[in-house]
């Protein structure tokens, strides 16, 4: 897999910290809510799922179209 | 001791998943996440394809596995799930593919699992002062 060599290393470290904690606080990833939670059909789940999906287009939105970051 | 070659076998079977499918590219993810740019769909068929299995694999092993009991559709959750997908859509990297990636060596994917960790240790921080 080619590497990405792009994302500056203060927005990688943003992103570890805003991960980290937020999952920590929403009981949940991708992997737990997501596959997880909606294989076992959680309504917990689903909106947590919702919310960070909606969440994560905002922000590459965001980070990529109107900051310009290269991410 | 069973229980660990279980853990074992998941996990090996979890991260090949996770390259194979695309899941552990930052660069593919975020071409997903990017529905106002050049939108690539197909991991949404990965999703898909791994609720197909866990819908099935639960039913059938219902008893065996531990439950979450949690119920509660709170400020945590929505909090807490929108925080996540905003690191998420920064850089690509959603916790398993994140530790997945660290098997690249690249300085990019060892600065955001230490990251991770620190995040989580100040979630549990703050959680203990409140």
């Amino acid at each position: 897999m080619p590497l990405r060599e792009t994302l500056p290393t203060g927005w990688v470290a943003a992103a570890g910290l805003l991960v980290g904690f937020g999952t920590r606080m929403g009981g949940g990833c991708t992997s737990g809510h997501g596959v997880c939670g909606l294989g076992r059909l959680s309504a917990r789940s689903l909106v947590a799922v919702i919310t960070f999906m909606a969440s994560a287009m905002v922000s590459v939105f965001i980070v990529r179209h109107l900051l310009g970051v290269a991410s | 001791m069973s229980a660990l070659f279980s853990a074992l076998g998941a996990g090996f079977l979890f991260g090949i998943g996770l390259w194979v499918s695309g899941m552990a590219n930052p660069k593919k993810v975020l071409g997903f996440l990017d529905v106002a740019g050049n939108w690539d769909a197909s991991l949404l068929f990965v999703m898909g394809g791994a609720v197909a299995v866990t819908l099935v694999g639960f039913k059938i092993y219902k008893a065996k596995i531990p439950i979450p009991t949690l119920k509660d559709i709170d400020a945590p959750l929505v909090g807490g799930a929108a925080l996540f997908g905003i690191g998420w859509g920064i850089a690509g990297y959603c916790p398993g593919p994140a530790i997945t990636a660290l098997s690249t060596l690249s300085q990019e994917s060892v600065v955001f699992v230490a990251s991770m960790i620190v995040g989580g240790f100040a979630h549990r921080a703050l959680a203990k002062i409140r």
